[in-house]
């Protein structure tokens, strides 16, 4: 038989016990009930600059530097790059070197690189293009951040113009005229 | 006489620390090896086969080079740039283009020259060229490479051979795919241009 005090230890061990099992367990539940709440299939949408002006200048300039078979041009990479030059759409039938680049290729690009950071470049068209330098396309083709590919551009050279052009939103023909320099100077 | 004591405890911790320094010793090498390890080109190098005949500069035409002549893998000599070149013959049969002339720049304008061999291989040591600047633009023999090389030395990282699971080959000559440009045609021209190959 338990004496008196030894009970009321038990007692007030086992509540104890009962509370820390039941409050992780509350918890726990809380979070699945949250997480079964949550619609499954619904989108978030966010902005990126003009996929006119991006598919017209941007992407042959990204196509030819950045999205090489070895690069951007590999089909397991991120902001995989598809191209006259690199990669072809498995879709398409077609091969390095053979067809222009495709619409379908080119929407696959706009996709790829409005997708890097799809929150960041949502702030960055919400602040009309004053955050364009802090995206990681830019900072790793400055090669401020680690990029495999080493530095790619110079600072308000003809490629940063090019893709910084598109980031801002300048005119069409500012940007055209920046990226097809950039490729000219990839001759 | 007295008999001998037995051994002081400290005797028995020392020789508990040799084992433990003999264990770890026996580790070490293991260790480096499992540090050395490296899941991407071990899959590539896994992928290659078996050697077939004796190492040589013409052993494994059409495989990419710096998997194996790298820092990671070691195979010597260390290769900064490497590949295999092949012409169609009067019949179209394709076969290993000897003697043609690869001229290679790099984007700090550094112009190479390697001379392919009887296998049709063609190389860059890494002691002759460490610095090579990406990326690289390329000729074989008179025929300019239309992309740019933007960080991988080995020609067949790209020019690979069609994938059996993929889609079917678009180009039956060269076996381009989707994700291959194909065997590094040069014409029957351009083969015997060039001495020196290794």
């Amino acid at each position: 038989m338990i004496s008196p005090p030894f009970r009321a230890i038990r007692a007030s061990t086992s509540s104890r016990w009962r509370a820390l099992l039941v409050v992780p367990a509350l918890a726990l539940a809380a979070m699945l009930g949250a997480s079964c709440s949550k619609d499954l299939n619904a989108t978030v949408t966010h902005a990126c600059p003009s996929q006119d002006v991006f598919e017209a200048s941007v992407s042959g300039y990204m196509e030819r530097r950045c999205g090489t078979l070895d690069c951007h041009g590999g089909i397991a990479r991120p902001m995989r790059l598809f191209g006259r030059l690199g990669l072809r759409h498995p879709d398409d039938s077609n091969i390095p070197g053979g067809k222009p680049t495709s619409k379908g290729e080119l929407l696959a690009n706009y996709t790829s690189v409005c997708g890097v950071e799809p929150e960041k470049m949502n702030d960055n068209v919400a602040n009309l293009g004053n955050s364009a330098d802090e995206l990681l396309m830019i900072r790793k083709a400055r090669g401020l951040e680690k990029h495999k590919g080493g530095k790619v551009v110079n600072e308000a050279d003809n490629a940063d113009n090019c893709m910084l052009g598109w980031l801002r939103g300048d005119k069409p023909a500012v940007v055209a005229d920046a990226c097809a320099a950039a490729i000219a100077d990839l001759q | 006489m007295r008999p001998r004591p037995p051994p002081p405890p400290r005797l028995a911790r020392s020789s508990l620390a040799r084992s433990s320094l003999r264990l770890a010793l026996l580790g070490l090498p293991w260790l480096a090896l499992s540090c050395r390890y490296d899941p991407v080109p071990q899959e590539i190098i896994d992928d290659l086969g078996p050697e077939t005949g004796s190492p040589s500069a013409q052993h494994r035409p059409g495989q990419p080079c710096l998997a194996c002549h790298s820092a990671y893998a070691g195979a010597s000599p260390a290769m900064a740039f490497g590949g295999t070149v092949y012409t169609t013959d009067a019949q179209g049969a394709i076969g290993p283009a000897a003697g043609v002339e690869i001229s290679v720049l790099d984007w700090a304008g550094v112009p190479r020259k390697a001379c392919s061999n009887l296998a049709g291989n063609f190389f860059l040591k890494k002691s002759d060229w460490k610095d090579a600047a990406f990326p690289l633009t390329v000729r074989a023999g008179s025929s300019p490479m239309t992309s740019l090389i933007g960080r991988d030395g080995s020609c067949a990282s790209c020019h690979k051979p069609t994938d059996p699971d993929g889609p079917a080959p678009h180009d039956p000559a060269t076996g381009a795919n989707f994700d291959s440009a194909g065997k590094i045609l040069v014409g029957i021209g351009d083969t015997g241009q060039c001495q020196g190959a290794q």
